[in-house]
């Protein structure tokens, strides 16, 4: 069987998928000072609805929707 | 044991989840709730002498299901903290979670229950290259698209159009401009390790339509100049769709088999108009609030005609 070439292989081209999962996403966000997390915190409660987009982009999720990568069910 | 005629699929806190829920009871009828989010953590799903049942409640006489969210992927938010610590058990345990779904979803289908939407049908989003050939194919508007790992295609695609945007081809980022950066020999490399979708950028307005079952449903506008409006933040607001983008919308659900869709769509300033994307389970609660449309109640209306 031949062998998948998983050795050597660069970063992928779509930035989002090199980083670490969302959970050090939420320890970055935790080490902010509160003051940092107040335009985060007035944007979602103009609008709860965009909380997620929010959160999302402050996790480094591509400035997108957190919910984007429930695969098959997002928008 | 209950045997209910319709069931919700999703999480229980979702606001569509919700919402539909609330427009069912005022129409005097209580669907089961079965949470895909939390199961199986909790809720008892069980399938013995071959029947399926769900808490206490027997799915043989389900006419209709709602499917809102059905597998989690592992890179799912929700799974951040379980894929950091145990990857391998993660991705092990929610291929099997989606195989009991699957299963029951399969029964239920044989019987001749109706799905919003059937689950053949939730991979149009994941396949984007797949969805859009089939869209084109049938006549519709879409962008000219290039999806590859080819670095050499990328640079001829890139010199063909004075703009470019390049997104996954399943999801799970949002578009992003190609740069004169992104073109640079280590960069393309990076194809090497994952192909991408590359797409000619289309200037205009953002059109969001809702179909159902043959018709437009909702529909509204966002003007903005962002390259792809989620990372906004900002809200659509209700404007009337031009014809155009009404029989594009509703044509772009029948050419995927959606009962149910949210498509995404660019008006051009002459008035023109260019499919971007076709969302099997789209969100809607957040849009109906911002634009005083009424999914749910349309959603619960025709879940209501399934149930006889």
């Amino acid at each position: 069987m031949p062998r998948h070439p998983t050795t050597s292989l660069p970063e992928p081209f779509i930035p989002e998928f090199r980083s670490a999962p969302a959970l050090r996403g939420w320890r970055r966000l935790l080490r902010w000072s509160p003051m940092g997390l107040l335009p985060l915190l007035g944007a979602c409660t103009a609008d709860p609805g965009n909380l997620l987009c929010q959160l999302g982009t402050a996790l480094g999720l591509g400035g997108g929707c957190a919910t984007t990568l429930a695969v098959g069910e997002e928008g | 044991m209950s045997a209910p005629r319709l069931a919700l699929l999703g999480g229980q806190d979702e606001p569509e989840i919700a919402a539909l829920r609330a427009e069912l009871r005022r129409r005097h009828i209580d669907p089961l709730l079965i949470d895909t989010v939390a199961l199986p953590a909790a809720g008892r799903m069980t399938f013995e002498f071959g029947r399926w049942r769900y808490e206490d409640a027997r799915l043989s006489e389900l006419r209709g299901l709602f499917i809102r969210r059905l597998f989690i992927h592992p890179l799912d938010p929700a799974c951040a903290g379980p894929l950091e610590s145990d990857p391998r058990a993660t991705v092990a345990v929610l291929r099997e979670k989606e195989s009991l779904l699957r299963s029951m979803l399969t029964a239920c289908a044989a019987r001749g229950a109706a799905m919003i939407n059937p689950p053949e049908t939730l991979t149009c989003h994941f396949l984007k290259t797949e969805t859009l050939r089939r869209l084109a194919e049938t006549g519709l508007p879409v962008p000219d698209t290039l999806t590859t790992n080819d670095p050499g295609a990328v640079r001829t695609f890139a010199a063909r159009h004075p703009e470019v945007i390049y997104k996954p081809l399943s999801g799970g980022a949002a578009a992003r401009l190609l740069t004169e950066g992104d073109l640079r020999p280590e960069r393309l490399d990076q194809l090497r390790r994952s192909p991408v979708l590359f797409q000619e950028r289309v200037r205009g307005v953002d059109v969001r339509a809702y179909t159902l079952a043959g018709r437009l449903i909702a529909g509204g506008l966002l003007d903005c100049d962002a390259v792809d409006f989620r990372t906004t933040g900002r809200a659509f607001t209700s404007d009337p769709l031009l014809e155009g983008e009404r029989q594009a919308a509703i044509q772009a659900a029948r050419a995927t088999g959606l009962t149910f869709a949210g498509i995404d769509l660019k008006r051009s300033p002459d008035g023109g108009c260019v499919l971007l994307d076709v969302n099997p389970a789209p969100m809607f609660a957040a849009f109906e609030r911002s634009t005083g449309t009424d999914i749910s109640g349309a959603l619960a209306e025709h879940l209501a005609g399934l149930c006889g």
